[in-house]
């Protein structure tokens, strides 16, 4: 799952990042509108953490462009403490939640946790697929009952492809959503992710749940007997 | 003399200058003062035997000497004497005997047992008397003592004198230079901790020092500007770059996914898009580097089983070995644990083997290994490909460079073994290159644990 923070102010924005990055999202962070925009331009992202009062641009015109060019993913605005006329704004605009400054952090994680599920269409913070289930609060995997110890990485993986079961994925999309802009490209990084991944959730066990697609990428499904 | 330090050197020089003038100064002054105070001794002879004359009187057709005529005053003794050389009165000091001859009004130098004299005689015509001799004398050995003393004086005063100097020499020199050995050294740190934000911040005074420490300081300014502006260009540009890049890719899938494209439509659109997609990864290789170059780079370490990590990067590689019909053998030990970055290390086996791969020929072998001892974790890659000749050895390591230039191999960046050496050196390893020409090479690398 990947994460755009606009953030003019420099110290909640590095803590965010640092804070988000420990719970295996995988995010950029930029300090003003007109920058927010050139990452959204060239990338998809899963869920995006707008500040409204930014230089250069503005997070409710970023917003307003974003809904006018079709693009539906979920927005969280941050908002000053007495701006209630910003909030309806912003709501307005097509954002999907706000919170104001200062927030919980543990907040601001469940109410990303909200809008992720609300993506997938599941109410509960519990993804599942067969006998495999993710637990998107504690990040614990289990199979068959069993709890399997992932890296923050390979987590990160199984959430994507859990959130996206079903859908076939290209290594391109699972690139980009696994990795931040920071990462350093290579052609198969994504190839031996889903190997390592399979040597632990389905090596093992009878039924495999990830697929591979010739050509195109990769599923994770269950497959009929 | 060209091995001392400037210090010392200057300490020598100023010390052997006050010598030399001490000694001139000294000696000067000892022989006009030795030549005037013997030129007073003789004026003051003469004025006394003068004085003599009026101390005689004629009473009566003899002479009446006042007492004072028989007093040594300021070292001299008077005597009169007749014409006949009859001493009349007054004294003559010991051990000086009558037998200098008498000459008048001029001073003679006189050696008698060992001690020396100034003799001075003069005669008057004394009304109702008759002529009158006066003779003057003066132990010049006194003052030849007084002399010799001064001269021992200066003797034992011209070493203190020049001790002192040279002690005050040295530590003035050393103060003086105080500001050049800062120069030096913070020369050397910036070269030792390739740190450019040092300066040398000589403060006050308008001596030719420091006006040289702080024209360092501003070339080192305009230096590490440079420098800096550099790093910031290479990641300007690339960031630049990789807008346009994303939209080229993401048109191209776009138009890959009509149903109408003619095959040749397709095979070119395909082309752009892998040209494309390795134009976005050679930039993200070079923002890589340029956050490692900018100490940006963070490492997310984990605990990780490294053989399983390499296993898995191993079974994927033999999948390209097996296009080329390479052979992948590997040789890996079980049950490592480490502490590390888990892409950064499975790049670090990416490249290393993406690397062997694409410079072995069809059919040869490539070879992995990992194992492991308290300390360190090793690991090798071995390859029967073209090798690396001598003088290259030492340059694969930099940015850009390629064995073999001629290759035209675009998914090769040339940047691989640059990002190989940071992760290992980021994980506090070190890694080193052997290759013999058309044999083959070996990059082994070494992990602490």
């Amino acid at each position: 799952m990947r994460i755009l923070i606009a953030e003019d102010e420099k110290a909640l924005n590095r803590l965010l990042k640092k804070k988000l990055e420990e719970q295996s999202y995988s995010v950029d962070a930029c300090l003003d509108g007109q920058e927010a925009w050139d990452y959204l331009d060239s990338t998809d992202y899963d869920v995006i953490l707008l500040d409204i009062m930014m230089p250069k641009k503005s997070g409710l015109e970023v917003l307003k462009t974003l809904r006018r060019k079709g693009i539906h993913t979920p927005v969280l605005l941050l908002t000053a403490k007495d701006s209630i006329e910003d909030r309806v704004l912003g709501l307005d605009a097509g954002a999907d939640d706000y919170l104001v400054k200062p927030f919980a952090f543990e907040e601001l994680l469940a109410r990303i946790r909200v809008m992720l599920r609300k993506q997938t269409g599941s109410a509960s913070s519990l993804l599942s697929i067969g006998d495999l289930s993710l637990d998107l609060n504690s990040h614990q995997v289990f199979r068959e009952g069993k709890e399997l110890s992932l890296s923050s990485k390979e987590f990160a993986l199984l959430r994507y492809l859990m959130m996206n079961q079903g859908r076939i994925l290209s290594r391109d999309q699972i690139e980009q959503h696994i990795w931040n802009y920071d990462y350093a490209g290579s052609s198969n990084m994504v190839d031996v992710y889903i190997r390592y991944l399979r040597k632990k959730i389905d090596d093992p066990f009878e039924k495999k749940l990830i697929h591979t697609v010739r050509g195109a990428g990769y599923v994770l499904r269950e497959e009929p007997d | 003399m060209k091995k001392l330090s400037l210090k010392w050197k200057l300490t020598l020089l100023y010390t052997f200058l006050t010598t030399l003038l001490t000694g001139v100064v000294l000696a000067v002054l000892l022989y006009l003062g030795s030549g005037s105070i013997l030129a007073s001794t003789q004026s003051r002879l003469k004025e006394r035997v003068y004085e003599g004359f009026e101390l005689i009187d004629v009473k009566e057709d003899t002479l009446a000497v006042d007492s004072d005529f028989s007093d040594v005053e300021e070292g001299v003794y008077l005597s009169a004497y007749a014409e006949s050389g009859a001493l009349l009165s007054g004294r003559v000091p010991y051990g000086f005997s009558s037998s200098v001859p008498f000459r008048e009004n001029t001073v003679q130098t006189a050696v008698l047992g060992g001690s020396t004299w100034y003799v001075f005689d003069a005669s008057s015509q004394l009304k109702g008397y008759g002529p009158v001799r006066i003779r003057g004398i003066c132990s010049v050995s006194s003052l030849e003592e007084e002399l010799r003393l001064l001269i021992r004086l200066a003797l034992i005063l011209l070493p203190l004198t020049i001790l002192l100097a040279a002690a005050l020499c040295f530590s003035l020199v050393k103060r003086t230079l105080r500001p050049v050995f800062r120069i030096t050294r913070t020369a050397r740190e910036i070269c030792e901790k390739k740190d450019l934000s040092r300066r040398i911040n000589l403060q006050g005074g308008r001596d030719e020092i420091t006006i040289l420490g702080e024209t360092f300081d501003s070339m080192l300014d305009q230096l590490q500007e440079a420098f800096e502006r550099q790093k910031q260009f290479t990641s300007d540009v690339s960031h630049e770059l990789r807008t346009p890049l994303a939209v080229i890719l993401s048109q191209c899938d776009e138009l890959l996914s009509l149903p109408s494209l003619t095959s040749e439509e397709r095979a070119g659109l395909s082309t752009i898009r892998d040209r494309a997609g390795n134009l976005t990864r050679l930039i993200s290789q070079l923002l890589f580097l340029s956050r490692t170059d900018q100490n940006r780079q963070a490492l997310t370490l984990e605990p990780l089983d490294f053989t399983v990590l390499t296993k898995t990067v191993l079974e994927e590689q033999e999948l390209l070995a097996r296009e080329k019909d390479i052979t992948l053998e590997t040789e890996v030990e079980e049950h490592i644990q480490i502490r590390g970055d888990e892409t950064l290390l499975i790049r670090l086996w990416l490249n290393l083997i993406e690397n062997a791969i694409s410079y072995t020929p069809v059919g040869g072998t490539v070879k992995a290994g990992l194992s492991a001892d308290e300390h360190a974790v090793v690991g090798y890659v071995k390859d029967t490909g073209v090798g690396i000749s001598k003088e290259n050895l030492p340059r694969i390591w930099e940015r850009f460079y390629r064995a073999d230039p001629s290759r035209s191999d675009s998914s090769h960046s040339g940047l691989g073994l640059s990002m190989v050496k940071w992760i290992v050196q980021a994980h506090g390893g070190s890694i080193e290159a052997k290759s013999e020409e058309g044999k083959g090479s070996l990059f082994r690398f070494t992990l602490p644990r």
